[in-house]
């Protein structure tokens, strides 16, 4: 009788997957080749399906996966026509909606020809707007010209493959728009298709030798050339068009070894595949989610678990730097949130270490903690943008890179990992004498990495700018994290600070290191404004009411 | 001279500069100064701001004289020196912390040769055109070109070439190039000038600032100018400290061990 319900559960449980997979069919293309292509895209060589999934990102404004992103792409590019249906465009602000006349809805969501059809109407006041700086148009206006540029590049990708897409079959031979004669080229629908494609900047797919170096164009910019790759997208697109999923593998295969024949990097290959797997492995979440899980052991008092399970997760954030230094070939800070991500890492590595030698815990707590933290300001920072960026002129030079920005970033690290465990000592006090003792060295060694790297800061100022030292805020921040510790150690040496004091003052340098690393770009003016944080001055705020209430605290039971 | 024959009072000076709490104070005060300095800059601008706050002896807070960053920095150099030459023990135990403090002063003091006789400007070049003239900003930070020159070069330099490019398909720069022509008693040469890295000639040094692109005339490359005696201060004063604080750490950390 058992058994009979068990077959029963078997044959329903069996009966639900088989509809699952009715309800989600597997795509019948095998898209690693074309997730793969590689493409010039804000600057950078990266892999179509990245393209593909920071560009719907841009359009829907939700999140998307790269597999997903790259079918929306096939289809756009291949099947412009039927791909124009999906309604992409959600528009949550009413007054917008009201402005461009659209119909309401129950969820606000508009296809292309809605979209196409508002933006004629309203194509005078836009072009209005955009001749205007981006500081002086209102909410309402910002609105209108964003969504304005994401129908135009929605409408790009849409044309951006017309010049080779079957057109109609005469007999069983698709006929493509390149083919045909210069007379019937001036027929009123071609020549519409020759204009909206010639002004097609934005699928940058074919690369060209030239003398300076390789050339990305797009379909349409080699009109005239017609070069092989034109007609390897020409199979592709035939594959695509007639669902011939044997043809579709074998096109895609042969235009991406092809266009890596054209593009003289010898790891491009590696790269793009690097950039995939980087992407769609999400190291960063799997490190933090450890750190956590190292914080959840500590506070069960599994002592002797901690250090595996943050090691573990430090693999994978460290997995995901050497990734990003592969992939654009640099040092990897760059900006705040390539900062975040180092310092992060190396908080955790320094304090693994300490702990490993010292046989202690506390240090890892502070790391676990900062490594949380880092994690959760790094994925508020890099929301839907690429944060595989390329660097401004100034920054090009791997030399500085590597020495002042690495050691500053060091010099945070160590700064913080400083603070976490003086936080530690503070709630402890006096009972934390033996890790009291190392704060002293721990402030000298933070103290070496920050002076060291901001004077090497004001070098690379030197070389770039002619100027060692120019009061920038960044500089300035840099160089009160120095001035306050200089102030603690010689205070304390001098005992002009008592050690409570020196131990509160060494956990209040968190708040002058958040003070400086980001803090400072609020101020929005000087040379190192880069990465400015919406909402970081809220944080700021709460972060310091925390810390004072929490010095408050300590400083009264001290004084009890 | 014998040392008792000295007043009194140079003797009281000389020991009140050597206080380890004048530095306590300054320090403190110096911070202060940082952070409302800094503050200043997004209301009044970077550089009245830097000028107000960084680069003068007295601010002037209403009636209330209060000591600028200059002053202070002064002070800083006066009580570190004194405290160096007279406190300072030469043996491996304080060997990496008085190098330290060596390099602070050398950094101080190639602050001070940089504040008294720095010059800077901009040239701005078309393509094809010789200068020597160098022009500076007024307070608003705007290039005063229709003015007289702040200041003329001891050479002068033709703008041979410009060249800049943006990454593919964004506004961000990738590179700037300007080939320039030195001319100098009678010598002429050719130099190109990038981004981090700038040519150096006669303590001058020239690197690239901005460009201005006008449709149908030749781009004009804006490069800034900087005569900085006090230059390699620096450099020295990073080395120092680094191998000074380094070893006063290792130092510590062995004598504790």
């Amino acid at each position: 009788m058992q058994g009979c319900v068990a077959m029963k559960k078997a044959r329903l449980i069996l009966g639900l997957l088989m509809l699952l997979c009715l309800c989600f069919p597997a795509h019948a293309m095998d898209m690693q080749y074309f997730k793969q292509m590689p493409l010039m895209h804000e600057g950078r060589v990266k892999p179509l399906g990245r393209m593909a999934q920071l560009t719907l990102q841009q359009i829907s404004g939700e999140k998307q996966t790269i597999d997903n992103s790259t079918i929306w792409l096939a289809d756009l590019l291949f099947d412009p026509g039927s791909a124009s249906q999906p309604k992409l465009f959600k528009i949550e602000n009413r007054q917008l909606r009201h402005k461009l006349a659209l119909v309401e809805k129950p969820q606000p969501n508009y296809d292309f020809a809605e979209m196409n059809e508002a933006m004629i109407r309203n194509a005078d006041n836009i072009l209005l707007l955009r001749t205007k700086n981006a500081g002086d148009l209102t909410k309402l206006e910002s609105e209108l010209v964003k969504l304005y540029t994401h129908v135009i590049l929605y409408e790009q990708l849409k044309d951006a493959l017309t010049l080779i897409l079957p057109l109609k079959t005469e007999g069983n031979k698709p006929v493509r728009f390149i083919n045909l004669s210069t007379e019937k080229q001036q027929q009123e629908i071609y020549r519409t298709l020759l204009a909206k494609g010639k002004n097609n900047v934005i699928f940058l797919g074919i690369p060209k030798k030239t003398i300076e170096g390789i050339s990305w164009t797009t379909p349409w910019m080699n009109y005239t050339d017609k070069p092989d790759l034109l007609n390897y997208w020409g199979d592709l697109a035939d594959a695509y068009v007639f669902q011939d999923a044997a043809a579709w593998e074998s096109a895609s295969k042969n235009l991406y070894e092809s266009t890596l024949q054209n593009i003289p990097d010898p790891i491009l290959d590696l790269r793009l595949k690097t950039e995939l797997f980087y992407l769609e492995l999400n190291p960063y979440l799997i490190s933090m989610a450890f750190y956590g899980l190292g914080l959840l052991l500590l506070v069960l008092k599994r002592n002797r678990l901690v250090s595996p399970v943050v090691a573990f997760g430090l693999v994978f954030h460290i997995t995901g730097i050497i990734c990003r230094i592969f992939i654009l070939q640099r040092p990897p800070v760059s900006d705040l949130y390539e900062s975040l991500l180092f310092v992060g890492a190396l908080v955790v590595f320094i304090s693994l270490i300490y702990g490993w030698r010292r046989k202690d815990n506390t240090a890892l707590l502070a790391g676990s903690i900062f490594g949380v933290i880092l994690h959760g300001a790094g994925f508020a920072l890099s929301g839907d943008y690429d944060t595989l960026k390329v660097l401004q002129a100034v920054l090009d030079t791997k030399f500085w890179l590597a020495t002042h920005v690495l050691i500053i970033t060091a010099g945070y690290a160590l700064c913080l990992l400083t603070s976490g465990i003086a936080h530690y000592c503070l709630w402890y006090y006096p009972a934390s004498r033996k890790i009291r003792n190392n704060l002293y060295i721990f402030a000298l060694v933070s103290l070496v990495f920050v002076s060291t790297g901001t004077l090497l800061g004001g070098v690379w100022a030197d070389q770039s700018w002619g100027r060692f030292w120019g009061w920038d805020p960044k500089e300035n921040g840099a160089l009160l994290i120095a001035l306050w510790l200089i102030w603690l150690l010689h205070g304390k040496v001098s005992r002009h600070v008592s050690d409570f004091f020196f131990v509160m003052g060494l956990a209040g340098l968190s708040m002058i290191v958040a003070l400086s690393w980001i803090g400072i770009n609020l101020l929005g003016v000087g040379l190192h404004s880069y990465g400015f944080l919406q909402g970081s001055a809220t944080t700021l705020l709460v972060l310091f009411a925390l810390e004072s209430a929490f010095f408050l605290h300590c400083w009264k039971r001290h004084n009890a | 001279m014998h040392f008792s024959v000295i007043p009194k009072q140079i003797k009281k000076t000389w020991r009140f500069l050597q206080r380890p709490d004048l530095l306590f104070y300054i320090l403190l005060y110096f911070m202060g100064l940082l952070i409302t300095g800094t503050i200043a800059q997004k209301s009044m601008g970077l550089f009245p701001a830097t000028n107000m706050f960084f680069n003068s002896f007295i601010i002037w807070y209403g009636i209330l004289p209060l000591p600028g960053g200059a002053l202070v920095m002064g002070l800083l150099f006066i009580n570190l020196l004194v405290h160096f030459l007279a406190k300072s023990t030469w043996s491996l135990h304080s060997f990496g912390n008085n190098l330290a403090h060596l390099s602070i002063l050398i950094l101080l003091l190639g602050g001070g040769i940089t504040l008294f006789s720095k010059k800077e400007g901009f040239l701005l070049l078309p393509v094809g055109e010789t200068t020597k003239n160098i022009y500076q900003t007024d307070d608003k930070d705007m290039l005063q070109i229709d003015s007289k020159p702040a200041f003329t070069l001891p050479f002068s330099v033709t703008l041979e070439q410009f060249d800049h490019k943006y990454h593919t398909g964004t506004d961000i720069a990738e590179y700037y190039l300007s080939e320039i022509r030195i001319k100098d008693r009678g010598q002429s040469w050719e130099e190109a000038i990038m981004m981090n890295d700038p040519v150096r000639h006669k303590g001058y040094t020239i690197y690239q600032s901005s460009f201005i692109d006008i449709p149908d005339k030749p781009t004009i490359s804006v490069l800034s100018v900087v005569y900085n005696p006090g230059w390699l201060f620096p450099y020295i004063a990073t080395g120092l400290l680094f191998f000074g604080l380094a070893f006063h750490a290792g130092m510590r950390r062995y004598e504790k061990s």
